[in-house]
């Protein structure tokens, strides 16, 4: 009897215990919503990672640009020389476009590409912390092109996949 | 307010436990006693006043056992919920039916002719349900465009059912002649469930809520009447030994 009313006291303290709640919070490792992943590449080398120069990136419509950097100056927290870019998507839409610029704070040098996505969004169930997340897919006939303004500094386009599901993995090449 | 009615039925438990240990087994030279059969049918109080402060939560459940042996007792419950979940991302209304049925073994040895109760059993429950999902964000972690990501447009998803086990540990003490107070824990496992598409059962009728995977607990707190239909008389007993 004594052991039976032990066990009960353990079950009712292991019970109170684990009243906490947990997972309540949407984890930073759980993929969620991701950005479209572009690398930069050579266009003379094509196998050959190629870092861009001073380039912001800003919605077409938008009044500022990506913030690359928290801690940089009002003009290069918007600027990244790396050879790798990552850029959300309108959820609400099924255009988004970009305009991204080289030598963006040198008049000489600066030139400004209009790049256009075009995709379908789906809508997934993810957990209870996290909710929902958008998985785009890139239309197949248009889904990433520039627009020619006779002085493109983008060369060339390639979309690796079109399914827009992780940001671990490149989804479009752009060759400068 | 949930926590001070939460401290209150914390208390009933309390010295619902002393009412039933103050009675101490003193002599064991007891004439037979005779024993009441019958069926015992009760409700859930926890859930009728949760259904009054909770605005988010209307629910009931009604008890029944039925005397089989000395020591047995077939036991079910039935109930209907209807809960609101506000999460952060997710705000869902649960709808649904549940029974649970099983039996209930009595451990306590009673002094004279008092029958009260200190039992371990076992359920299985099922439930058939809705869920209606009402809003539900997108999370976006880089959201960079002025696009709202809260959908308010709802979703539901019907024909749901889940099927589970549970293991109760009860109390119920007679305050009056036949009318017993009682309280139950229960842990539960998820044996099967049907799920929405692209939506999840975070909360069952009748198992509560899923968000430690197949476990789950419950309890209640009854108030019950015991309809006699028959008395038996014990054969009078060897002495046992009290540890």
């Amino acid at each position: 009897m004594k052991k039976f009313l032990n066990i009960i006291v353990a079950v009712i303290i292991a019970f109170s215990i684990s009243g906490c709640e947990k997972d309540d919070i949407c984890a930073s490792t759980t993929p969620t919503t991701p950005r479209i992943v572009i690398d930069f590449y050579n266009r003379e080398n094509n196998d050959v990672l190629k870092n861009v120069t001073r380039l912001t990136a800003k919605g077409i419509d938008e009044e500022i640009g990506i913030v690359f950097n928290e801690n940089g100056t009002e003009i290069t927290k918007y600027q990244t020389n790396a050879n790798r870019l990552s850029l959300p998507l309108k959820l609400n839409s099924e255009t988004t476009q970009y305009v991204l610029t080289q030598y963006s704070d040198t008049e000489e040098l600066t030139n400004s590409d209009t790049i256009t996505f075009n995709y379908s969004t789906r809508q997934l169930y993810v957990s209870r912390a996290c909710g929902y997340k958008i998985n785009f897919r890139l239309n197949d006939a248009d889904p990433a092109k520039r627009e020619l303004d006779g002085n493109e500094w983008i060369s060339n386009i390639v979309v690796e996949t079109t399914n827009i599901e992780t940001e671990n993995e490149t989804h479009i090449k752009i060759y400068f | 307010m949930k926590h001070t009615l939460k401290s209150i039925f914390n208390l009933t438990f309390v010295l619902l436990s002393f009412s039933i240990f103050a009675q101490k087994k003193e002599s064991d030279s007891i004439a037979p006693k005779t024993e009441k059969y019958g069926i015992r049918v009760g409700a859930d109080l926890y859930k009728i006043a949760r259904s009054i402060y909770d605005e988010d939560y209307k629910g009931f459940e009604v008890t029944a056992d039925y005397r089989f042996s000395k020591r047995i007792y077939f036991a079910g419950e039935l109930g209907n919920e209807n809960k609101t979940t506000d999460e952060a991302q997710l705000n869902f209304t649960t709808k649904g039916t549940y029974f649970k049925f099983g039996a209930d073994y009595n451990m306590y040895e009673n002094w004279l002719d008092m029958e009260n109760l200190i039992t371990l059993g076992m359920r299985y429950g099922f439930s058939s349900f809705t869920q209606d999902l009402n809003s539900y964000s997108i999370y976006n972690p880089n959201s960079y465009f002025n696009d709202s990501s809260i959908i308010t447009e709802g979703k539901e998803f019907s024909g749901l059912s889940a099927h589970w086990l549970e293991a109760v540990v009860g109390m119920k003490a007679e305050i009056f002649d036949n009318l017993y107070i009682g309280v139950s824990v229960r842990m539960n496992y998820l044996l099967t469930e049907k799920e929405p598409e692209d939506f999840e059962n975070l909360y069952i009728p009748g198992f509560n809520r899923t968000y430690d995977g197949k476990f789950g607990v419950g309890f209640n707190y009854t108030l019950s009447y015991f309809i006699p239909i028959y008395k038996k008389q014990n054969q009078p007993k060897v002495e046992k030994k009290v540890n």
